[in-house]
């Protein structure tokens, strides 16, 4: 019952915190000069045509009125027209085609990030103090000081042949075989394999690229839960009673260190979905971070609001999964440390 | 632990990084065309950018076009055309025989149709079109038809860069069948009579046509053309060498450079009809003083522009109408690069040295202006070298157009980029008095010179090609002395391809029309 | 002997030099940054130019050094930002609970919806692009954090033993802040803020890699590699030079966070 109750508060809280952000943007991004309209038209527009589009479209309405009917519009499922995208598109239309690019990559680079991370983690625990676990720091230390687009400049550098930008070769198509949006799933399912070779060569750097954060975090991480697990009692007795180093390692130390791994992992995967504005600019991989950066800088009123509505849904949405499990797993967490070592820097 | 993890790690690296290359399928008659940004919008009387046009310079057709390899204005759907005296009745005989793609026959209620959209803002098969270009069409009182294959023009008053303006793409003809069927999803499913047919289009995604095999030219030489809209110039040159893309444009200056030395490829340039230049405020002090402006103008080393920030990829200007254009003077003395007597000028003006001055750049590249902010790093130097202190303003691009159309700026970056090949179409809507009236401006320089207008408008109503020219020669040498603004460069056309493509020529306009493009067997690369 | 040499060590050493010669930039006998020759443009690092020069023919070196200070002081300035703002709800929160920190925490939860970069971008979007604004909306795009662990460590601090005891004794609410409240925060807001100088460095750079803040002739060093990113091919270094600059100073700042961090946080000691 608690975990209801629990579930419901965040849900009310989740849902206010969504209005008040959307209307900060919708204020703010009002506020200034330029807009739509001027953008729309471009350079040979005259003002009377850009006065007759304002009206039209009803940009020259009131603030508080055009966010209540925008209001009104999102809770009928109405996110409104990206005007400035090619062929004036549904803001819902464009998101639900961008995201899955974001997903896939997001998920591709956790994917790398957690095997390795907890593995160097392992690594650096178990020599604690030595040149591995030193070597280990230093490239976690590494992994969040590096630039992302640096980094991402380097590699595409050093792999000449690889694919630069977008999600597949240019003369391929996913349109007749598209279900989730995740390519690589995709093309599974329809067994074309010239497909998922040609989207698994276009994700593979960003997704190295998007990877470092998290997987520098996630080492650091597992390295000081395990140390300090490793330093509780039931461990020194386990040890005592003369079981093996690595068998106290793999069989009590690291389930402990588990708990709050998962909401480590969820928190790392919320900040990459949210987003990886770099990454995604770098390698102009299509997905929801450039097109929300694209819509602040353009002032694509509709494309902006409809961005910052789904980021915004998807991180509370994930943060109250995360504290729910958290809770339901060790109500102890919800004192402690990984959710603020957990927000490292924009990907 | 130590043996168990390295190995492990390294075969995940290596597994993924090694993944063999798809070798790259044979379409040999699938023309891939990678560019900067997608198109906008497909509805000519709605599209205002270049990308939208390069799809619609292949779908449609205007009644008049310029030629193959330059701007003379030659018949199309329209096959002749007949003036009345008073240079203000305009008949026009159109093509028979032609078809839309819808298969729905052209004729003279198409045409009428198609300008009725154009000029009427309360026209109901309007569906939602800006209509960015009304103004240039306001000149048309009416269009009547007078049979099936006859239309007459009937405008306000006699122009002379009339048939020009029908050769611009918001003049192409369009579908009225269609277009009352499709609506506003017209924008996004045109039908025209051009050399190709629309086939489909996924937003950012990519955007294919295929070969008219009606076409009333003759059939394109390439079944399908896929665009590709591949923001960085960079990328679009990662994809033609490794033969994702067959042509590519929009390239940045350093790309360009690096094109030029892969003996893979082939960087096709030609003198562009465009031209950046400074605007300075004419209503702002001190740039009210024309001594000021000759001081910016002998600041200002447009040599160090042309190398540094254009790699030589252009010419320098010295007017504002391009040296690839009719009636660009070709005599003109321009301002020397003379710092010193940029110091003498604003001596005399009384111009105390750390006078602060608000600089407009923007930060978007343009068709004219390739590297805006390298150009307004040199400019700024420049500025402080003389005294002034520079304050740089670059928000973007829908705001700057805001502001400098407001006059906020002291002096601004801008350029042209021709729409019809037609001096009237640089000088009149870029320095003309009529144009000086914020908001939303064109004479940024806030130029009113009443002579300059005079001439203008009399060259506008001269249907005589030898007149006008003179009349704007005349024009341009009093703007050289009165210098409301400091023409900087004219940037080449450029076109990437890779070795197989062939039949493809840059056109001075600019025009990207893929009908005589073919796609040679890849072993003669 | 090995202590000597740990990393921390050699952190602090690279983040005093670049601070160094950051600072000591308009004195040193370097060549102007602004000077352009556009003759000598795109030189390779030779004895005239160490570092080279970039395309529109200024010296590298220079460039490298003067921007040094526009990048660690918009870092500072950022942080100052979100530390004078973010500490101080926080602290103020923290301290006072009832509706106050109700209220306090709800604008932080708010704020924490959003990845920073978007706050950030957001920001700039309507501010307009310059390095001024680049500070605010690093700044600003960070503030929750600050507000968040301020008042964690508020918390922590209220309910112990010595501050009921001081409260017990009659002492004020700005005597026991003063005495008892920020002398026990400091060392992890210390922490906080050299780990968010580094994070701060790196916003902004991103920020101006996207060609955000203004002026274009400043030598900032995520400008400058935004302004070149296209010569990496041919022109290696005018990429490397501000790119391992950031990095560097970014490493150092998140070495001596972790060293202070070990230092003055006695819980976090035993994790070695």
């Amino acid at each position: 019952m608690r975990i209801l109750a629990l579930a419901l508060i965040r849900f009310v809280r989740g849902l206010a915190t969504l209005v008040i952000l959307l209307f900060l943007v919708f204020f703010a991004i009002r506020l200034t000069p330029g807009g739509p309209a001027v953008a729309m038209l471009g350079q040979r527009a005259t003002a009377r045509e850009i006065d007759r589009l304002n009206h039209e479209m009803g940009w020259d309405r009131p603030v508080m009125e055009q966010f209540v009917t925008y209001l009104s519009n999102v809770a009928h499922g109405d996110l409104g027209v990206a005007y400035l995208s090619p062929g004036r598109p549904k803001v819902l239309t464009e998101l639900s085609r961008l995201f899955p690019a974001t997903v896939e990559l997001s998920l591709s680079a956790m994917l790398l990030a957690v095997p390795i991370g907890i593995g160097l983690g392992m690594v650096a625990a178990a020599y604690r103090g030595r040149w591995p676990d030193r070597v280990v720091m230093g490239i976690a230390s590494a992994g969040v000081s590096i630039p992302i687009f640096f980094l991402g400049i380097l590699l595409l550098l050093a792999f000449p042949a690889m694919p630069g930008s977008g999600r597949l070769d240019v003369r391929l198509s996913m349109r007749s075989i598209e279900r989730t949006g995740l390519y690589l799933i995709d093309s599974v399912i329809a067994g074309r394999w010239d497909l998922w070779s040609s989207a698994s060569r276009h994700l593979i750097l960003p997704a190295v690229t998007l990877s470092t954060i998290p997987m520098a975090i996630i080492a650091r991480v597992t390295r000081s839960t395990l140390l300090e697990t490793l330093q509780a009692d039931f461990i020194r007795a386990a040890r005592a009673k003369g079981a093996s180093w690595l068998r106290v390692f793999v069989f009590h130390a690291l389930p402990v260190a588990a708990v709050p791994m998962v909401s480590l992992l969820g928190l790392q995967l919320a900040t990459l979905l949210a987003g990886a504005v770099l990454t995604e600019t770098v390698f102009t991989w299509p997905g929801i971070g450039r097109y929300v950066t694209l819509a602040a800088m353009q002032k694509d009123y509709g494309a902006l609001q409809g961005a910052v509505l789904l980021l915004g849904a998807v991180f509370i949405l994930l943060n109250a999964i995360i504290d729910l499990l958290a809770f339901l797993l060790d109500p102890r967490l919800r004192r402690s440390g990984p959710t603020n070592l957990a927000r490292g820097r924009s990907a | 632990m130590r043996e168990s993890i390295w190995p492990l790690l390294l075969m995940m690296i290596l597994g993924v990084t090694g993944c063999a290359p798809s070798p790259p399928p044979a379409h040999e008659s699938i023309l891939i065309y990678g560019r900067g940004q997608d198109a906008v919008s497909l509805d000519p009387a709605d599209a205002e950018d270049g990308e939208s046009v390069k799809i619609l310079t292949n779908v449609f057709d205007t009644l008049v076009h310029y030629d193959e390899n330059g701007t003379e204005i030659v018949p199309a759907l329209a096959e002749k055309w007949e003036t009345s005296a008073d240079g203000k009745t305009w008949t026009f005989q159109l093509r028979e025989g032609v078809r839309f793609h819808d298969g729905t026959p052209f004729d003279g209620a198409a045409v009428a149709f198609t300008f009725d959209r154009l000029i009427h803002p309360d026209n109901p098969h309007r569906y939602g079109a800006a209509n960015p270009y009304r103004a240039d069409y306001a000149t048309i009182e009416k269009v009547d038809v007078t049979s099936p294959q006859e239309v007459v023009f009937r405008l306000k008053e006699p122009s002379g860069v009339f048939l020009r303006k029908l050769a611009m793409f918001p003049a192409s003809i369009v579908s009225p069948t269609s277009m009352q069927k499709l609506g506003d999803r017209f924008r996004t499913e045109p039908v025209g009579t051009g050399a190709f047919v629309f086939v489909e289009w996924l937003s950012k995604e990519r955007l294919t046509l295929a070969a008219n095999k009606d076409y009333w030219r003759g059939k394109p030489a390439i079944e399908e053309v896929i665009f590709k809209p591949i923001l960085e110039p960079a990328a679009r040159r990662r994809q033609l060498l490794s033969g994702e893309i067959h042509m590519a444009d929009e390239l940045s200056i350093p790309v360009r450079k690096q094109i030029e030395k892969d003996p893979t490829l082939v960087l096709e340039t030609c003198p562009g009809m465009n031209t950046a230049y400074l605007a300075m405020n004419n209503d702002h002090p001190p740039f009210n003083d024309v001594r000021v402006r000759q001081a910016i103008a002998h600041a200002i080393d447009k040599s160090a522009i042309a190398r540094s920030a254009y790699e030589d990829a252009g010419m320098i200007a010295s007017t504002l109408v391009p040296k690839a254009m009719w009636g660009h003077h070709p005599a003109l003395n321009d301002y020397a690069y003379d710092p010193n007597r940029s110091r003498e000028l604003l001596k005399e003006a009384g111009v105390a040295p750390g006078t602060k001055v608000v600089f407009y750049a923007m930060r978007n590249s343009r068709p004219y202006l390739p590297s805006p902010e390298q150009v307004t790093a040199i400019i700024t130097q420049e500025l402080k070298e003389i005294g002034f202190e520079p304050i740089v303003k670059s928000p973007d691009w829908a705001s700057y157009l805001d502001q400098v159309g407001n006059g906020e700026h002291d002096i601004c970056l801008m350029g042209w980029q021709t729409d019809n090949a037609d001096p009237d179409n640089f000088l009149f809507a870029l320095l003309d008095k009529e144009n000086a009236i914020p908001p939303k401006a064109h004479n940024l320089s806030f130029y009113r010179s009443e002579e300059v207008h005079q001439l203008l408008v009399e060259a506008q109503r001269k249907t005589e090609q030898d007149q006008r020219l003179s009349l704007y020669e005349r024009a341009q040498t009093i703007i050289h002395d009165d210098c409301p603004m400091v023409p900087l460069m004219h940037l080449d056309l450029a076109i990437a391809r890779t070795k197989n493509v062939a039949g493809y020529k840059l056109h001075p306009t600019g025009l990207v029309m893929l009908r005589s493009a073919r796609l040679e067997p890849s072993g003669s690369k | 002997m090995s202590r000597l040499l740990s990393a921390p060590l050699w952190a602090g050493i690279i983040l005093a030099t670049v601070s160094f010669l950051a600072i000591a930039s308009p004195v040193l006998p370097l060549q102007d940054p602004y000077v352009q020759q556009s003759l000598d443009r795109l030189m390779p690092p030779s004895s005239a130019h160490w570092l080279g020069t970039d395309d529109l023919g200024r010296d590298m070196l220079s460039r490298l050094l003067h921007g040094g200070r526009y990048s660690l002081f918009v870092g500072m300035v950022a942080v100052g930002i979100s530390l004078g703002i973010g500490g101080t709800l926080g602290i103020c929160g923290g301290y006072a609970g009832g509706w106050i920190d109700r209220g306090i925490s709800s604008i932080t939860e708010i704020l924490l919806a959003v990845p920073g970069i978007l706050i950030a971008l957001v920001t700039i979007a309507v501010l307009g692009p310059s390095l001024f604004n680049v500070m605010i909306a690093v700044g600003l795009s960070q503030i929750p954090h600050y507000a968040r662990q301020s008042r964690a460590s508020v918390l922590s601090i209220r309910s112990q033993d010595f501050v009921l005891a001081s409260r017990m004794a009659g002492s004020s609410h700005g005597r026991i802040m003063l005495y008892h409240i920020l002398p026990n925060v400091a060392g992890p807001i210390l922490v906080l803020a050299t780990m968010g100088l580094g994070s701060a460095i790196l916003e902004s750079a991103a920020l101006s890699f996207l060609g955000l803040s203004g002026d274009p002739n400043r030598p900032e060093w995520g400008s400058m590699l935004h302004l070149t990113r296209e010569r990496f091919q041919d022109q290696p270094w005018l990429v490397l030079v501000p790119g391992l600059a950031i990095s560097g100073s970014v490493l150092s700042f998140n070495i001596l966070g972790d060293w202070l961090r070990d230092r003055l946080d006695p819980k976090l000691q035993s994790r070695g």
